[in-house]
């Protein structure tokens, strides 16, 4: 009594109040969501109960083309956004960093379409890719490009591109943000070096960008990953999943079971195998992309 | 040590009559009320506005008027969270036509039979009522009605000498002849909801009905795929594809753009619900003073609308639902009712508003809106109508948008509903 605190033991207090809140928000309804997952537990049917169905919810999402569709839906969205982010955001952040003046304003700026929200951007771009009055078709045919008018958001192919389109212009400038941050890491020395042992400016991006922003690279693949993952807001607003089930992910077929039509128990089900998906991808980039020793 | 044993008996003793006293004599009874304001604060205040005109009219009952913004589907999850927590904290809401089913067989909604007796419910419109009967019980008051309705360029019907098209094949015959004749690339025939919303599902079954078909027959069974399905499917399919007085783009549009689009001035004819009408009439409207509103066109089988509009009800878990129902009461009487069609151009749901004489010189378009909404149809009671709605919703639209073809769309949709209600 009386003594002291090491520094260990200091390092634990001041870190319960941050387990305490991950405790409450993130662990326990990760774990409340798999208990209701292995249960029945419809709000239209009340009498029902709650009672214990094993694994069932599960076999059923086996089962259930709808969700299957779904996940198609996700994974190429994933692939696609993530994709496109990346490249767009790798070459943003590339262009800042070669800039001598403005690099404040225009990092500030280019942050901008990320910090708008998901369900006004989507708004915006379903205004933008109206067919009647939207401003693509419209340049589209004065560019001569087009004629008449394209049904974007009604036609199953078109609405996934226009939806990918602003997924990507919504967070391409973040990832760059993340990826200029390890650009700034990268000292000049290096770049020095490998021009004068003759390496052309290509091969010095092969040879140490790259492999130096290994970990930017990585943190901001895994967390636009799991964005794209749990995509809802910006489909919800552009397209509500339509045409048909074209753009529905899986992220709006859970919100669709548990909010509209009340089945709760299957809804958590469903999140509970999203969840499995997102660690399975992360724990992939980890192995993948993680420094090593 | 005495002085201490006196105040303890005088603090006794003040306790003793404070608890002896009814708490609940001074404090009023308050009753929390919360709504969707479709339109905004222009409706709210028309709400707060009646609220305290029930106060007044009841010394010691306070009303707490809570408004939220968004869409029905919205308000309707918010209700879901409210309840699924078993949420005491609302007494009255203001629920969709389509709530009914899921909300009763959830046991939200307290049945207000007691209060709300047989003879009283005579005083309103009967599709309404029957709307909010689930198993010989009642659960809701009609607040104002709504059904699908048809509207029609008053101007460009004279100007080409046509009258009013009361069959769809009429409808579609004078909507080419009036485009074509005018020329004009920016007019086009007809406009439905087509967006996948539930309004896509409403017109599927208005044109369904009005050939004579249903989803599901007087027993329950799915019968959507007896034929008539199909004629109705095809029939949306052509008003694009074959009669081209739709547009393709039409897949696209929810409820509140079609309202837009005829209101600027670029379509013939219109399947919408009747708030619009107030707004084709409204200030900075293209169509003013030029648009006729009439039944739906008749298929075979006759005339058929969908029944839409909102009602009141007494939430399952509120404390004191008499009082509830005192101001339900008040919100669906004639001074409320006649007060909503007058300021907003809501339908009224009571027989005797529309013979009110205000109301009658005020709002003459009313009996046309009556007309049709005592004939409009509900749509399928089942607790689980919003699943049915989705299923119903995702196959037109998959068809519409060329993705499966009507026959596909029809058996998927059969199949799909078969199963949900275990058939």
């Amino acid at each position: 009594m009386g003594g002291q605190l090491t520094e260990s033991e200091l390092a634990a207090v001041l870190l319960i109040p941050c387990f305490l809140f991950l405790a409450v928000f993130a662990i326990y309804p990760i774990f409340n969501a798999a208990w209701t997952a292995l249960h029945t537990l419809r709000l239209d049917q009340p009498h029902l109960g709650f009672p214990f169905i094993g694994l069932r919810n599960f076999a059923k999402a086996l089962r259930d083309a709808d969700a299957w569709h779904a996940m198609r839906v996700t994974l190429l969205y994933t692939v696609v956004t993530v994709t496109a982010q990346f490249v767009l955001g790798l070459a943003i952040a590339l262009i800042i960093n070669r800039m001598e003046r403005g690099k404040n304003v225009v990092r500030a700026a280019a942050l901008l379409p990320w910090t708008m929200a998901p369900v006004l951007a989507g708004q915006m771009w379903r205004w933008l890719f109206n067919d009647q009055a939207g401003v693509i078709n419209d340049l589209l045919n004065r560019l001569g490009l087009v004629e008449g008018q394209i049904i974007w958001l009604g036609v199953p192919t078109l609405a996934f591109f226009a939806v990918t389109v602003a997924a990507t212009w919504g967070a391409a400038s973040y990832m760059a943000l993340i990826l200029l941050a390890g650009l700034t890491g990268i000292p000049d020395e290096l770049y020095e070096a490998s021009s004068l042992d003759g390496a052309s400016p290509v091969r010095a991006f092969f040879a140490v960008t790259l492999p130096l922003l290994r970990n930017a690279i990585m943190v901001s693949l895994v967390l636009r990953t799991l964005g794209a993952l749990q995509a809802l807001d910006l489909p919800f607003a552009m397209t509500a999943g339509g045409p048909g089930s074209a753009t529905e992910t899986f992220a709006l077929y859970i919100y669709k079971n548990t909010f509209q039509f009340l089945d709760f128990g299957y809804g958590a089900a469903l999140s509970v195998i999203l969840v499995i998906i997102a660690l399975t991808f992360a724990g992939t980039y980890y192995r993948v992309l993680a420094p090593r020793e | 040590m005495i002085m201490r044993i006196r105040m303890l008996a005088a603090v006794a003793a003040i306790a003793l009559v404070a608890a002896g006293l009814p708490a609940y004599a001074q404090a009023p009874a308050t009753v929390t009320w919360s709504t969707l304001a479709t339109g905004g604060p222009q409706v709210a205040d028309v709400y707060r506005a009646l609220a305290a005109q029930f106060e007044r009219q009841n010394p010691g009952m306070k009303v707490n008027v809570q408004i939220q913004p968004g869409t029905s589907g919205e308000q309707y999850n918010r209700y879901v969270t409210l309840f699924a927590a078993k949420d005491s904290s609302v007494d009255v809401i203001s629920i969709d036509v389509i709530w009914p089913a899921p909300m009763v067989a959830a046991g939200w909604l307290a049945p207000l039979d007691q209060w709300f007796t047989r003879d009283r419910q005579a005083d309103f419109l009967p599709g309404a009522i029957k709307a909010n009967t689930i198993g010989g019980k009642i659960y809701g008051i009609p607040w104002y009605t709504d059904a699908g309705m048809f509207y029609y360029r008053k101007d460009l019907l004279e100007k080409h000498n046509a009258r009013v098209p009361t069959t769809w094949d009429e409808m579609i015959q004078t909507a080419q002849r009036i485009v074509q004749a005018e020329n004009n690339p920016q007019l086009g025939g007809f406009l439905f909801q087509g967006a996948r919303i539930e309004a896509l599902a409403n017109f599927f079954f208005e044109v369904l009905w009005s050939n004579g078909g249903d989803i599901l027959d007087a027993s329950g069974k799915v019968i959507v795929d007896n034929g008539k399905g199909l004629e109705a499917l095809t029939f949306m399919l052509d008003l694009v594809r074959r009669h081209r007085v739709t547009p393709p783009g039409v897949t696209t549009l929810p409820t509140d753009d079609t309202r837009a689009a005829f209101q600027d001035g670029r379509f013939v004819f219109l399947r919408n619900w009747t708030y619009a009408w107030g707004l084709f009439q409204g200030e900075g409207s293209r169509v003013a003073g030029r648009v006729g509103i009439a039944p739906l066109p008749r298929g075979s089988a006759g005339s058929a609308s969908t029944l839409g509009g909102w009602q009141l009800a007494v939430s399952s878990y509120s404390r004191n639902k008499e009082a509830a129902f005192r101001l339900v009461e008040f919100m669906t009487g004639n001074v409320a009712q006649k007060s909503m069609a007058l300021q907003l151009s809501n339908v009224p749901t009571r027989k005797e508003t529309y013979e009110d004489a205000i109301v009658k010189r005020q709002a003459p378009h009313y009996p046309d809106m009556l007309k049709v909404a005592v004939n409009a149809r509900p749509r399928p009671q089942i607790s689980d109508y919003p699943r049915l709605s989705s299923i119903v919703q995702t196959n037109l639209h998959a068809a519409l948008t060329n993705q499966i073809s009507a026959e596909e769309a029809i058996t998927r949709m059969a199949r799909e509903i078969r199963s949900l209600l275990g058939q």
